[in-house]
């Protein structure tokens, strides 16, 4: 007996250890230049639990607690806003027993968002589903404006989830929306720019800032029609061999250095020595020391 | 408490640079990329190129750079097979000297000039340079008028065929078949810069809009106003666009600041990049970093061979699952 409680006494120092080593690597972190809006390409659940010897479903499942980690780290770190890749409208082309698994993920867990002390409450979170919602079944239709309604007033961050979503799906509406609105208004052709298409993307009706980082794991170097025009320009496309499900503080600390070189070389003022207190919706108690 | 992490932070920035310093140094002692000629299950059909020169290069030095890296990445584009070259730098250099580069290209060095007898036939016709103001309708229902796709493109003769120039028309007969085993496929060649991106959808709007406006404005107008992915589509990559590329790799002319730069797209046209492989190269040569070097002058390293091989070794082992 006094074995098992020296060994769980020692897990639970780890632990313990492990959680102030996060701590303190995030308030480091923090000290200088912080990325406004991260994008996460979750890819890997289904190789992982292969090499676990595990369910496809509960490589998804384990996805969804990566997601939830990655986001309350982000949120500590004072990112604006993270954008996560939950289901592509190609992947309706799975099997029916996937699909399904994958619809009741996604039901529990955005109703799991509404609870009280949810992470969206805790950080202040405003939830935005991008994508065609109308091919979901009508309990995750529900279940999604549920969680956007209870979410709806929050103003300190924003999390999109992209489901189902394509990119060649948001531009084409934004290119048919812009000119509707144009023709509405009766607008001179001469004056219709890129920037009117900007306008009409579903990131920018959700209040989205540009894409500073987009992140995708498994090793894979395609975007996979993700976010592409909010990522041709000088978003920085990082590609991580890590799964998705195993994906961590660590695997980002070396993403967010990357930035900070970026960010200070461009600088012309001296480095800025907390990114909180540049942003009027947080403060600097936001994190933990 | 916030001097105490600033100094943190900078300890770890130091440490992060010499971890990126030593990597960077072992990158040159990686595996050797398999040859050109090594056989490949999976080669690219059409490869584009993301030419990046530095802002404090001057204009002389980055389009000749520039210039020499389309001009390498053609040869070995034909000797793999690739069929189409899209090249893209930002300010649209390469744009302006695409009539200078198709030149270039389509005569090889060591060529014996045929006859003019035997010219129509070793020279096949080369399609003038696409003009961005012509077009043809999309769809019985849309015309694109006076979309500006800002996409020029050059078909490249076979070289091969150029090279050898039978002198009897029974021994050229028999010498053609043995000439056609042997020839590698003309090149496409599309030059692209910053107008073919967000600027050449923004111009599809606008045609839209003035089709559109041809009609009376009414609710219902507005409703059965739709544009598919498929029609926008056909207009970015059809005629005066460009398809998308299977492999696109960025390389930067530049000598490099840092020694480890994340990949950046610099404004590439977003809508063909949907399934692309991305491939960049990390700066391998510690030696060329622009705060290591004593001498003023600028260096432009175009693009490398062994760059390319490894860019093809990549996509050659990528799966593709296609959402599945």
């Amino acid at each position: 007996m006094s074995f098992t409680f020296i060994q769980n006494f020692v897990s639970w120092l780890g632990e313990q250890a492990n959680s102030t080593a996060q701590d303190a690597a995030l308030s480091i972190l923090a000290a200088g230049p912080i990325p406004k809006h991260i994008a996460f390409v979750m890819d890997g659940n289904r190789r992982y639990a292969r090499q676990n010897h595990k369910a496809i479903q509960e490589g998804h499942a384990d996805g969804y607690v990566a997601l939830r980690r990655m986001l309350e780290i982000c949120l500590k770190l004072n990112v604006r806003c993270v954008s996560a890749y939950a289901f592509s409208i190609e992947n309706f082309k799975r099997s029916k027993e996937e699909v399904d698994a994958l619809m009741d993920l996604a039901e529990s867990k955005l109703l799991e968002l509404c609870d009280k002390g949810s992470l969206l409450e805790e950080y202040g979170v405003r939830l935005n589903v991008l994508g065609r919602t109308e091919l979901f079944p009508q309990r995750v239709q529900d279940a999604v404006r549920k969680a956007e309604d209870v979410s709806r007033h929050n103003n300190r961050a924003i999390l999109n989830l992209c489901m189902p979503y394509t990119a060649r799906d948001e531009i084409t509406t934004a290119v048919e929306s812009t000119v509707r609105d144009a023709l509405q208004e009766r607008r001179d052709p001469r004056t219709i720019s890129e920037d009117d298409i900007e306008g009409h993307l579903m990131t920018s009706l959700g209040g989205s800032p540009p894409l500073d980082i987009l992140i995708r794991t498994s090793g894979v170097r395609r975007l996979s029609d993700f976010l592409l025009w909010q990522c041709c320009e000088d978003t920085q496309l990082q590609f991580s061999s890590t799964y998705w499900p195993n994906f961590g503080l660590w695997d980002l600390v070396p993403i967010i250095l990357d930035y900070q070189r970026k960010a200070l070389s461009s600088s012309t003022s001296s480095p800025k020595l907390h990114a909180a207190s540049d942003s009027s919706d947080f403060s600097a108690s936001n994190i933990e020391y | 408490m916030s001097w105490l992490a600033y100094s943190c932070l900078l300890v770890l920035h130091f440490l992060y640079s010499i971890f990126t310093f030593i990597r960077a140094f072992l990158d040159n002692f990686r595996d050797i990329p398999h040859p050109l000629s090594h056989p490949r299950s999976q080669i690219p059909s059409h490869l584009a190129l993301v030419l990046v020169p530095d802002d404090d290069t001057d204009h002389e030095t980055a389009e000749d750079c520039l210039i020499e890296s389309v001009e390498r990445a053609a040869e070995w584009a034909r000797k793999v097979g690739i069929r189409r070259l899209t090249v893209y730098d930002r300010l649209g250099m390469l744009s302006r000297s695409a009539q200078h580069i198709r030149n270039k290209l389509s005569i090889p060095a060591k060529t014996v000039v045929p006859d003019s007898s035997e010219s129509e036939l070793e020279y096949p016709l080369t399609p003038p340079l696409s003009d961005e103001a012509d077009s043809r309708p999309v769809s019985p229902e849309y015309e694109a008028r006076d979309v500006n796709l800002a996409v020029t493109t050059v078909c490249l003769p076979d070289p091969q065929r150029l090279k050898t120039a039978p002198k009897k028309s029974s021994v050229k007969r028999r010498n053609q078949k043995k000439i056609t085993s042997e020839q590698s496929p003309p090149l496409t060649l599309h030059f692209l810069s910053r107008g073919s991106s967000k600027p050449a959808l923004a111009s599809i709007a606008r045609s839209h809009l003035r089709t559109q406006s041809r009609y009376p404005t009414t609710s219902q107008s507005l409703d059965n106003f739709h544009l598919s992915q498929q029609e926008l589509n056909s207009t970015l990559e059809g005629e005066q666009g460009f398809p998308s590329p299977d492999l696109l790799i960025v390389h930067r002319i530049s000598p490099a600041k840092h020694n480890q730069i994340p990949l950046e797209l610099h404004g590439f046209p977003p809508w063909q990049i949907r399934l692309t492989e991305f491939h960049h190269e990390p700066p391998t040569s510690p030696w060329n970093w622009s705060w290591l070097r004593t001498s003023s002058d600028p260096i432009c390293t175009p693009l490398d061979e062994v760059e390319f091989r490894r860019a093809l070794d990549e996509y050659n082992r990528a799966e593709m699952r296609l959402g599945k």
